[in-house]
């Protein structure tokens, strides 16, 4: 039986809808939280200060509309607030530079496929995870909410108000700049000879 | 079909957003240009190695008791506002609230006292689990299971329960007192940083409940079924049976079937 004061407690309606409608979401959040920040101890702090700031905000919460969009947009300005202070402005990149660097690894390449099972699959999970971090946020958001979450095109522009075609087109270029990373990683640990293109 | 046209949609024929027709369309051009082909193997495999090795992490449990604690928990400002129809300074309403629940509590229940959590034998064996999850409890006695059994048993005033465990590592056991009652404690791994984790104390004392006891709802439960189990959002499972003279708890992140079924076979080292 709880104490006296936390049955009072739960027995308040707001806590019964945060409790039923909010909580579920943690474990999205938390993993996006992970990733963005990428480290567990920064991940707790966006999480902790997310779900106060969405419980001291619930009356604010619209009932019927994406709870979950609602959180995430949440946590996102929490994570700049908290770790993008210095510039509040997206990274930006020059995207003619990945697409010049990604023509150069596609001369020198053999068959993607070949690439993906032999020499990516030897690459340790850090090493991947690390590759995923280091992408400009506005790709990484992105690639993370649709290939490690598995959230639709519609759901991601949503949590980012932004249009469906322009989730399409960070997609396109986070999976592309992605890839030259990953191959420039398994380039370092000599799984990528010099004479690899020649392989096939 | 140009490549243009295959690089606009190059990714939701990855993900698989468009008709069968359209997809075959598009690849049929791929098959023909090297260029497309490529930038088509290499977004996937970029995609694949993502969704393969970076993997989903649970919400660690006390990470998700303390966000519980701090928000539908917290004895704060917004049900008191409603209640007396103005905001108190937090510090002072808590005070007034423990005030008012100790007075409830003294004139409608005067033979008994709520439990402590800290005594409670479920937020214990928790407690214990996420400690031995983080490193800072470590088995002290890491002999073989009979061993440790049998010491354990000199020790304390219950039946030592150390089942053999099919699948499982042996980490050890651990004898602790808290406030005079001693209690025992074992661990077994299961790899991938992951541990069955075994609390154990006198059943007498337990029902007695002056140091340690458990909530009213699990030990009806015990008393009607011999088990309790309870499973938390954070996929983390308590099951409590009783064993000859003996309270045991068991903690892991698996689902209840798994944790019981490990429990209920005739495997003991006796």
């Amino acid at each position: 039986m709880l104490p006296f004061f936390l049955a009072v407690s739960t027995s308040n309606p707001k806590h019964k809808e945060f409790e039923e409608q909010a909580l579920p979401h943690m474990e999205v959040l938390y993993n996006y939280g992970l990733r963005m920040t990428g480290n567990p101890d920064d991940a707790r702090d966006l999480l902790q200060e997310t779900f106060l700031k969405a419980y001291r905000f619930w009356d604010k919460f619209e009932q019927g509309t994406n709870l979950r969009a609602w959180l995430f947009r949440i946590m996102k300005n929490t994570y700049i607030n908290l770790y993008r202070k210095e510039s509040k402005e997206p990274s930006k990149v020059d995207y003619d530079e990945i697409e010049d660097y990604y023509n150069v690894v596609r001369d020198e390449a053999s068959d993607p496929n070949d690439l993906q099972e032999k020499i990516f699959g030897q690459l340790l999970d850090d090493d991947v995870s690390k590759a995923l971090e280091s992408l400009p946020e506005e790709f990484r958001t992105v690639v993370i909410l649709c290939d490690i979450e598995g959230l639709a095109y519609e759901e991601i522009a949503e949590f980012l108000q932004i249009p469906v075609g322009t989730v399409r087109s960070r997609l396109h270029r986070g999976r592309k700049l992605l890839y030259t990373k990953l191959y420039d990683y398994a380039k370092e640990r000599g799984m990528i000879g010099k004479d690899n293109k020649n392989d096939n | 079909m140009n490549c243009n046209e295959f690089n606009q949609c190059v990714c939701e024929i990855i993900d698989k957003r468009l008709s069968a027709e359209r997809t075959q369309e598009l690849l049929d051009h791929a098959t023909m240009c090297p260029h497309c082909k490529y930038e088509y193997e290499s977004l996937k495999a970029a995609k694949n190695i993502v969704h393969s090795k970076v993997h989903r992490e649970n919400v660690p449990t006390d990470l998700y008791y303390s966000i519980v604690k701090a928000t539908i928990h917290s004895p704060g400002k917004f049900w008191l506002k409603r209640f007396f129809g103005f905001s108190l300074n937090p510090v002072i309403a808590f005070v007034v609230l423990i005030f008012f629940a100790v007075g409830i509590y003294s004139l409608f229940l005067p033979t008994h006292s709520p439990m402590p959590d800290e005594a409670n034998i479920i937020s214990q064996s928790l407690k214990n689990y996420q400690a031995v999850i983080g490193g800072s409890i470590k088995p002290s006695m890491v002999d073989d299971e009979e061993n440790v059994r049998t010491y354990l048993e000199k020790e304390v005033s219950f039946t030592v329960n150390v089942p053999k465990m099919p699948g499982c590592s042996w980490c050890g056991g651990v004898l602790s007192n808290f406030k005079g009652t001693k209690l025992a404690h074992v661990v077994y791994g299961l790899g991938d940083k992951k541990f069955v984790y075994l609390y154990q104390a006198d059943m007498a004392e337990v029902l007695e409940g002056k140091t340690i006891g458990l909530p009213d709802e699990a030990k009806v439960e015990l008393e009607k079924t011999n088990w309790y189990v309870q499973e938390f959002p954070d996929s983390t499972t308590i099951v409590l049976w009783k064993y000859q003279n003996t309270l045991c708890a068991a903690v892991s992140k698996m689902d209840k079937e798994h944790l019981i079924a490990m429990f209920t076979e005739k495997k003991e080292w006796k």
